[in-house]
């Protein structure tokens, strides 16, 4: 097996191709620096590498021009892999993506809910049919430019934070099945996004220089709202209010509105209020100060385990050196991080029939719907949920 | 490499290379420049335009050259266009080119009728049940042969319903160009033909125009090509493409030997599930060119079967080259198969030429049983 990523150097350890034989990688372009830097680390190393770019969405307006998504970036992608010497493609995959990640995003905002859709495209679109796509060209692995690192011990697939905690990826990539996370390389995961670059200009890669681009890649500048309207018309107006009933102002329609937003509420001077709660049936936005915005407990749904938990229970309690099978109720210690950008916070975990519940040890800042809960323990991603 | 794609783009014939780089040094004038300069660049030109003349069985004056195929097909519709009062009508069949298509939408967009063909199976109506839809308002724009599958339509019983009914025919000889015998029938206006479909380089095209036919300019300009194609045109190209023309019959005369290529890499195909598009009802075998197989493998994909395929050396398509790369599902197909959705999808169109021997069909199967053996 490859466990790519695993290297703590500079993709110094990243195993080697013995002989010819072993088999084609196919590298996921999107024409950033850091894909690009993926593909030029493997190609050093000696892969057969088959850059493939997914045409997903078609940027609107100015945004097409300089951002993911544009053809730009398709065409940033196709010319670091004619500097590389080896094949690209582009695939479509604008019908796949719409169905699975955009209108879903837009459903989740319009029934009061914060969606995390790179979640869903990584095990819906992306990576799933680009296993399925490897199948069809004779590709063993997929490689990508995820900050994230992948092992293999004797229970199958682990799934680990990327060295670079600033840049670390591995929260979006618990969804995925464990047959796909079995062929994936990140060969980015034992570097720091400082070395990515560096390698990128040593390597002499066209996009090394390239800036980043932040936001989801189909609402590239950020403005949820607008997006929101452009694709489904006008929201359903409504009143923002205190969790009393006190009505403090009004909004457009909840779209774009997320717990424990501060700016943006067009409520007024007084003190700072945070939204604590969208309730989409009537349209509210309800608000309050930020001790409300704490809570102690979560739970999820749509869960997916990389380790079954009762083996991770089993590394505290290897007395016959088995694991032991433990009742879903118990439940284990573990970390759980609920936003992209959240310290993962000590909680117990107790597994339920398709999803969990997390009692933080110390009280979390916005536990938002819609939002992942991945558990961790220590650097590995056990599993996660969607928060309900 | 094995080359499989000469529907989008036959490799550089040496004829084509060898005049391109005879007259490079001499024909970078105008050629509607007075001077001696000028005057070798318009003889370069005008022999090329009686090689295509030649090869068209027309006259010079009636070839009007263009940039290529799309141009000659937009020129052509446009240009049969009536101009008098009342509402034109354009008959065309939704497996048209782009080119094709795309032009006789724009009309409509500008005010005419469109009608639509059917093309079930790749069949086109008979002539008479053409007869009652057109009248000397319309232009009729058809395909002589389909650039997807290679199907070959009744192009000289339609001319003579236009001519009854007083239409105008424009055909698209795109893709019979160099693979069947092509001629301007009594009754045709205007025939469009490219360079790059029989051994030229692209960039060069042509349009042969009846002589009696008005063709209004889509491009407004100088008086170049008796003024029905304004601007200076790509000498160098277009000395390629006459060279092309000249070795026309060669390329006809191989036709047997890639038809028997051709036959081969559809039977391996047809042992390995495939279904064989653009031939009729299965009671029927439409004529086809024999430069064309046109498969679908059901389950497949036929974007990603032309990557594996590639992977293996092999260059394929899945439908016209003319989607920026993107895999649209053929709407060629879609248009002669409406109830089985799946052909467009795991469509492979693999497209020979003359160069091609037994031994590079011989790889190709290779190839395509590698890739076929992969799960789908």
């Amino acid at each position: 097996m490859v466990s790519a990523g695993s290297a703590s150097q500079a993709g110094s350890t990243l195993p080697r191709r013995k002989t010819s034989s072993r088999g084609k990688v196919l590298v996921a372009m999107s024409g950033g620096v850091d894909s690009s830097a993926a593909a030029g680390l493997l190609h050093e190393q000696g892969y057969d590498l088959v850059g493939v770019t997914m045409h997903l969405w078609d940027a609107e307006g100015a945004d097409k021009v300089g951002r993911c998504c544009a053809p730009e970036d398709r065409e940033d992608a196709r010319r670091t892999c004619e500097y590389l010497g080896i094949p690209h493609f582009v695939l479509d995959y604008r019908a796949s993506f719409r169905k699975h990640v955009v209108d879903p995003f837009l459903d989740e905002y319009r029934a009061g809910r914060t969606p995390i859709p790179c979640v869903h495209c990584n095990r819906t679109v992306k990576l799933t049919q680009l296993v399925e796509l490897a199948d069809q060209l004779g590709a063993t692995h997929i490689a990508t430019g995820h900050y994230a690192r992948h092992e293999v011990d004797g229970y199958g697939s682990r799934l680990l934070r990327g060295q670079d905690r600033t840049k670390d990826q591995s929260y979006f990539l618990f969804g995925l099945p464990n047959a796909t996370l079995g062929r994936l390389m990140f060969p980015l995961g034992g570097l720091l996004k400082t070395e990515v670059r560096e390698h990128a200009r040593r390597l002499g890669l066209p996009g090394a220089d390239k800036p980043e681009s932040q936001e989801l890649c189909f609402v590239p500048d950020g403005d949820t709202r607008a997006f929101a309207q452009r694709q489904r018309g006008e929201g359903q107006p409504g009143v923002i209010r205190e969790a009393s009933g006190k009505v403090l102002g009004r909004h457009a329609g909840i779209e774009g509105f997320t717990v424990g937003q501060r700016r943006g509420l067009g409520i007024g001077g007084g003190k700072t209020r945070y939204v604590l709660s969208i309730v989409a049936e009537t349209s509210e936005v309800v608000v309050g100060d930020a001790t409300e915005l704490l809570q102690e407990e979560l739970t999820t749904d749509s869960a997916h385990w990389i380790r079954p938990w009762a083996t991770v229970q089993s590394a505290d309690n290897l007395e016959d050196g088995r694991a032991r099978d433990f009742p879903a109720a118990e439940g284990f210690a573990a970390e759980v991080q609920i936003r992209y950008r959240h310290r993962a916070a000590e909680a117990w975990v107790t597994p339920h029939e398709g999803g969990f519940r997390a009692r933080f040890a110390v009280p979390q800042r916005a536990v938002t719907p819609g939002q992942a809960a991945v558990v961790y323990r220590g650097e590995e991603v056990v599993g996660g949920g969607f928060i309900c | 490499m094995i080359y499989l794609d000469h529907h989008a783009a036959t490799p550089v014939s040496p004829a084509a290379r060898r005049a391109m780089d005879e007259v490079r040094d001499q024909a970078w004038a105008n050629p509607a420049s007075v001077h001696r300069a000028g005057q070798k660049a318009r003889s370069i030109l005008e022999g090329a335009r009686n090689q295509v003349a030649a090869a068209l069985g027309g006259a010079a004056a009636d070839i009007v050259f263009t940039a290529g195929g799309t141009e000659a097909c937009n020129l052509g519709i446009w240009g049969l266009l009536p101009s008098t009062e009342g509402k034109p009508r354009v008959v065309t069949t939704e497996a048209e080119h782009p080119a094709v298509l795309a032009s006789a939408q724009a009309a409509a967009r500008c005010g005419a009728e469109i009608l639509y063909l059917p093309v079930t199976g790749g069949r086109l109506p008979a002539p008479e049940q053409v007869r009652e839809r057109v009248n000397e308002r319309t232009v009729v724009a058809v395909q002589w042969v389909n650039h997807e599958t290679g199907t070959i339509n009744p192009i000289e019983p339609y001319a003579e319903v236009c001519a009854e009914a007083g239409a105008r025919f424009f055909v698209d000889a795109t893709q019979a160009f160099g693979r069947i015998p092509v001629q301007a029938y009594e009754g045709v206006h205007a025939m469009a033909v490219a360079s790059h479909k029989i051994g030229g380089p692209a960039g060069a095209g042509a349009l042969w125009v009846n002589r009696t036919t008005d063709l209004a300019p889509r491009l407004h300009g100088g008086a170049q090509e008796r003024g029905r194609r304004p601007g200076s045109p790509d000498v160098v190209h277009i000395a390629g493409f006459g060279a092309a023309c000249a070795a026309l019959p060669e390329r006809l005369a191989s036709m047997p030997h890639v038809a028997r290529l051709r036959d081969r890499l559809e039977a391996f195909l047809k042992q390995h599930e495939a279904i064989v598009n653009g031939t009729g009802k299965p009671s029927e075998a439409l004529a086809r060119v024999a430069s064309v197989t046109n498969v679908s493998v059901r389950g497949r994909k036929g974007p990603v079967l032309v990557m594996a395929l590639d992977l293996e050396g092999v260059c394929a398509s899945s439908g016209s080259a003319c989607s920026s790369g993107l895999s649209e599902p053929s709407r060629v197909l879609r248009a002669m198969y409406p109830d089985e959705p799946w052909r467009a999808e795991s469509a492979l169109r693999m497209s020979l030429g003359p160069e091609l021997s037994d031994a590079d069909i011989d790889a190709a199967i290779g190839a395509l049983e590698r890739v076929l053996a992969r799960n789908a």
